[in-house]
């Protein structure tokens, strides 16, 4: 019955979400927003104010009026100049939220437009920001002798993270200690550096409890620093508790995105198929203030080549900035991105070489061991298997035969009325925590402590947004302390007790995090009887000594754990309808040790349905630099006329003892998959997605 | 105007614009913040409330629109003794919602198993397309309904055609 | 200034005489029955109101559905999540389908067929699909009341043909038995972006001979496009239909939306060709309801 109820509490407890705070005397706070893409701002006429609302402006911010990230920065308000279609200029401040927007919709911004930028173009080269490469090899003269060369170009485009609770902060001053915020973040420390930055406060005097953020998608990473910052500066100014939070259409039209990626390939092949020579060029768009822009950019050229091995390669990413609102991080780093174009150009190439997809795969897998270049061992390549695991469950090697057949005897596809199938299969990894050096940055740290009373208590800024990630933590307390579960709590994150654990992102909190709690309970186990009760242990997180990474030749081990994935989707389009169905899916992973395996496949079920969306409909298209309410009425993630089978399996490692990140491996996998899928049944290849009925119709009029 | 209306079995009377929506009367007037606003469209559900019994969204009813009607939102679905069948279904079926879509989530599967003590595929699958949450799978909720009208039918002794 | 102090009146008739009297008297209310549409285009989704609201939701005589040898008749004000508990024994397979494409449940206890037919703008779905059931509309304004046929209830720039002071009250649906009935909807019709369509097909077949058969498809566009030659064309056929046969209608189809003054999309018109295409072949084949 306990557990049964734990709806129940769900629902009865506050669950504390800052469209639901209150506090008396409580102001409401609203963006004042470019409305063009790139000007200079040239007056701000301002109907006649009530005497309780009050326009803050850059000149406003009591310090820094910046955002930083990283050693990347953005403003917090827009000075002179305004850089993307929904800048915030000024936060307007009242008492009512309805006064408010009557008020803004009466505010006129004057502008004097300066030239807009919105995709990569030849004219990029003075836009790019940060570039990579990655080569080893000969990759000229390895394509000139090539057997063949598979050229290919691939696009992905921005996607919306559609959280829960849409961005929001509530900020209050506090006698003692300065300034309390409320945010819905996934990096409270951040938080607090980027508020007490702009009010030019000690760090201490800036306490920041996080909120539950629900299902986040990376969301709610930095973004919210920059609305707890507009609440803040608000609070001091007019020494009133704030509330700030936008509406989801003002959400969805002005907050950051997943990066676009432009992806070409150049692949040349030798007479039996394989890989000889892989010429890859990446530019992705990361709108007007570029943010985490080498970790995007880094990673991007790891996943480049995926899990192949290859004796000539380079890979040339290109970080671009342009004149759309910020476009980073999605559910992950980039890595989808990437995934998509080399998996789906590499369903091209297994069939200019007329290898089976599996087959060829497994001809080119690197084996384990190798990250970073093309030396070969003698170890079994860790896709190996969950490829293997999918391929035998799907019955793949079949229907992908069976589903050729049928493709070279059928007329027409645009000609035909009933409906045909295709499948495709993929395969990817993840990285779990920052890139090596990343992980020691911020020197990221955990605290657990144990009672008189036998009980612990995790104390970390980790935000844990699901019960298995806390139950993971949980468990590991119980497994090393023998301390029950239900007698193991969680500290509220607060910024003045507990520590700065970096950010929840890039599975940390099952890795990174992790660790650091597991090595706090393994000390607290040593001093347990010899040291009187309560006994507090810190640690920090630490780069094992074996995984050494060269940031600037990228050898070495870049990850301190590396998870696999692969994946087999099943279409059927029905050629009347240019609607294509999701049959079925298969998904097998690695990722070490798995603690909890029903907590694991909920989150590989999301992962796959969030990754089904993005390959499918959820899609965002810029006009102008801008964002519509058309576009917000029309993106919403796939529905279901009937829910495709799912068959989700976790291989087992014999070697891993320890939790590796699983959550973004399903949109590194599941989109190639699908977009091969869709190609088989239709005969149109797909190159980019979100693949719509209007993108494949367009393509069948091409051909 | 005047508005009175029954909200969760208690008649209430309060002063409202017409225009008012429903979703924010209930949440400033009445603190239940169970229904939540959400896209503010009628599309993603989390306004979700029980209106003439009836499933309804909160973020479409005006104010004017309840006058004489019977609202009932989670807090009161909460207090009967059909919400144990959800609790026992959500629970059977591995469903755990967030905070942020949970209530809507129950008050789609209170209102369905009511109406139909053996809900096929289709309608299944139209009450999960009917609450926008990344936070479960489609198969689990659907499954979570499943459990929860069986429970129903036991508790009511209803035979499965 | 904000607020504008303006408050709205809004107005209970009990009945619908009281309603017809008041409206006539005040022809600039706005008669409000689930109000689902004028939500959710309301600017900043706020809900601007004018002075004076009429609200018909308790209207009885707008509730009601009722069952003849001949014909079903559904209030205007009945929510459309009423009508589909009546169930596909009583209410056309078709008109069924088209009715739970009209949202999730939740939008489906407020909206109405008389507020989807009366939507100015676009076409939304329950005007097509009225017009290929060959329902009737009947119209009133005090001391008066006309029925029309369902595919003259627009004009050609696709606004409702209602004359000052008229009022939707009745749906009047014929009740027949087709063999085949089809209901495809795309995208959204208030979203011309999403290449919405909807398509309607009907065929009553006998002893291998085409009976009856109509086909409609709509875009939300003003005009629906159905071609009533075409389809009398067809009938009496024997089935299958040959190739010249389907041919040709398909055709005409073509022909037809080509020339008429809703514009289709690649994607619309490959859609709609091809389901039309696809509904004329299976003529002959079992039933699908």
């Amino acid at each position: 019955m306990a557990e049964i109820s734990a709806l129940r509490k769900l629902l009865q407890e506050p669950a504390g979400f800052i469209s639901d705070m209150y506090a008396p005397n409580m102001l409401y706070a609203q963006t004042l927003r470019s409305s063009t893409a790139h000007a200079r701002v040239t007056g701000i006429a301002l109907p006649e104010l009530p005497s309780d609302v009050t326009l803050l402006t850059a000149t406003d911010v009591p310090r820094i009026n910046r955002l930083s990230v990283y050693g990347e920065s953005m403003p917090l308000l827009a000075g002179k100049e305004v850089h993307y279609v929904g800048e915030p200029i000024g936060v307007l401040v009242g008492p009512h939220s309805e006064q408010l927007r009557w008020i803004l919709s009466r505010i006129d911004v004057s502008y004097q437009e300066l030239p807009a930028y919105f995709i990569p173009d030849d004219a990029m080269s003075d836009r790019v920001v940060y570039e990579r490469t990655r080569e080893w090899g000969n990759v000229e003269a390895a394509l000139n002798e090539a057997y063949q060369v598979v050229e290919g170009r691939y696009h992905t485009g921005a996607q919306e993270h559609l959280y829960s609770e849409p961005q929001g902060a509530f900020a209050l001053r506090e006698e003692d200690t300065g300034f309390l915020v409320f945010s819905s973040t996934q990096w409270p420390y951040h938080v607090q550096q980027t508020v007490s930055e702009a009010l030019g406060i000690p760090r201490a005097s800036c306490r920041v409890r996080a909120t539950d953020p629900g299902v986040h998608l990376d969301g709610k990473l930095w973004y919210p620093s920059l609305i707890a910052a507009h609440a803040a500066i608000a609070c001091s100014v007019t020494g009133r508790p704030v509330k700030m939070v936008l509406s989801r259409e003002e959400d969805f039209l002005f907050t950051s995105k997943r990066a676009p990626a432009f992806v070409e390939h150049t692949t040349g092949l030798d007479r039996t198929g394989n890989l000889s020579a892989l010429n890859i060029r990446i530019v992705l768009n990361m709108g007007a203030y570029p943010l985490f822009t080498q970790e995007i950019a880094d990673r991007v050229a790891l996943a480049a080549v995926g899990e192949y091995q290859c004796q000539n390669v380079r890979v040339d990413v290109r970080a671009v900035t342009s004149n759309l609102p910020p476009l980073n991080v999605c559910s992950g780093f980039g890595a989808a991105q990437a995934f998509f174009a080399l998996e789906t150009h590499v369903s091209r190439i297994t069939e200019v070489a007329q290898v089976a997809p599996v087959t060829w795969k497994k001809s080119n897998l690197k084996a384990s061991g190798n990250r970073g270049t093309g030396a070969k061992s003698g170890e079994v390549p860790e896709s190996s298997a969950v490829l293997d695991a999918v391929s035998t469950e799907s019955d793949f090697a079949r229907k992908y035969a069976a589903y050729e057949l049928q493709k070279k005897r059928r007329e027409r596809f645009s000609e035909m009325l009933e409906p045909t199938r295709g499948i495709g299969i993929a395969c990817c990894s993840q990285g779990s925590g920052f890139l090596q050096r990343g992980e020691a940055r911020d020197n990221p740290a955990v605290v657990v402590r144990l009672d008189k009373d036998g009980s612990a208590e995790i104390l970390t800024s980790a935000v844990a947004y699901s019960d298995s990630v806390r139950s993971l933590w949980k468990k590991n307390v119980n497994d090393i302390l023998g301390i029950e579960e239900d007698r193991v709590t969680i500290s509220e994150i607060d910024t003045s007790r507990v520590p700065d654990s970096g950010p929840s992102t890039l599975s940390r909190n099952v890795t990174v995090v992790n660790r650091m709690i597991e090595s706090c309970c393994k000390t607290i186990k040593t001093r347990r009887f010899r040291t009187a009760l309560p006994i507090e242990v810190k640690r920090t997180a630490r780069i094992p000594r074996d995984k050494k990474w060269n940031s600037q030749t990228m050898e070495g081990e870049p990850f301190q754990s590396v998870s696999h994935a692969a994946a087999v989707v099943e279409v059927e389009v029905n050629p009347v309808t240019v609607s294509p169905a999701v049959r079925g899916i298969w998904l097998a992973v690695e990722a070490g040790r798995i603690m909890n395996p029903t907590e694991a496949r909920k989150t590989a079920e999301m992962g796959i349905y969030h990754a089904l969306g993005w390959s499918s409909t959820e899609g965002v298209t810029f006009t102008a630099g801008a964002l519509s309410r058309s576009d917000y009425q029309r993106y919403q993630p796939q529905l279901f006329t009937r829910i495709p089978t799912l068959w989700i399996e976790f291989v087992k490692n014999a070697e891993k003892l320890s939790a590796k990140g699983l959550g973004d491996l399903p949109l590194s996998c599941i989109p190639a998959a699908y977009a091969a899928a869709v190609t088989q049944a239709t005969g149109e290849y797909l190159d980019q997605i979100p693949a719509t009925p209007r993108l494949l119709r367009a393509y069948m009029e091409e051909t | 105007m005047r508005i009175s209306f029954v909200l969760n079995g208690d008649p209430v009377s309060i002063d409202a614009r017409a225009e008012t929506l429903l979703v924010d009367i209930l949440r400033k007037e009445f603190g239940l913040t169970g229904a939540r606003p959400g896209c503010l469209q009628g599309e993603c559900g989390i306004c979700s409330i029980l209106l003439g019994g009836e499933l309804s969204l909160a973020c479409m009813i005006p104010a004017f629109r309840v006058q004489d009607c019977e609202v009932t939102t989670i807090e009161g679905v909460m207090q009967s003794r059909e919400f144990r069948d959800i609790e026992y279904g959500f629970h059977r079926a591995g469903m755990e919602p967030c905070r942020f879509c949970a209530a809507a989530k129950v008050l789609v599967t209170h209102a369905l198993i009511r109406s139909t003590p053996t809900p096929g595929t289709e309608a299944l699958t139209s009450a999960a397309s009917a609450i926008h949450c990344r936070c479960t799978s489609y198969s689990r909720f659907t499954e979570g309904i499943r459990f929860a009208a069986e429970a129903r039918r036991k508790r009511y002794n209803v035979r499965q055609r | 200034m904000y607020g504008s102090g303006k408050r709205t009146h809004v107005y209970y008739p009990a009945s619908l005489n009281e309603l017809l009297h008041l409206y006539r008297r005040k022809p600039h209310a706005l008669i409000y029955a689930g109000g689902t549409y004028i939500l959710k285009h309301s600017p900043d989704h706020r809900l601007s109101l004018p002075r004076e609201v009429i609200s018909i939701h308790e209207i009885d005589e707008l509730q009601r559905i009722s069952r003849s040898e001949r014909h079903l008749e559904i209030g205007a004000a009945v929510p459309i999540g009423t009508i589909l508990k009546i169930g596909t024994n009583i209410l056309p397979p078709l008109f069924f389908e088209a009715l739970s494409s009209i949202g999730p449940p939740g939008i489906a206890s407020l909206a109405t067929l008389g507020g989807n037919l009366c939507v100015s703008g676009p076409i939304l779905t329950v005007f097509p699909v009225l017009n290929v059931l060959d329902a009737r509309i009947e119209l009133r304004r005090q001391g008066h009341s006309r029925w029309i046929p369902a595919s003259r209830f627009r004009d050609a720039s696709g606004n409702p043909a209602t004359e000052p002071g008229e009022i939707v009250t009745r749906i009047r649906l014929p009740v027949e038995t087709w063999n085949i009935q089809v209901f495809r909807k795309f995208g959204k019709l208030y979203q011309p972006d999403t290449d919405p369509l909807i398509f309607c097909g009907l065929a009553k077949t006998n002893k291998g001979i085409l009976d009856d058969f109509r086909v409609i498809t709509s875009t939300s566009g003003p005009v629906p496009t159905r071609n009533r030659e075409l389809e009398a064309e067809l009938v009496g056929r024997k089935l299958p239909l040959n190739r010249r046969e389907t041919g040709a209608f398909v055709k005409g189809m073509n022909a037809t939306m080509d020339g008429g003054d809703t514009l289709y999309s690649p994607l619309q018109q490959h859609r709609a060709l091809h389901l039309i295409r696809w509904f004329v072949n299976r003529l002959d084949e079992t039933p699908n309801f």
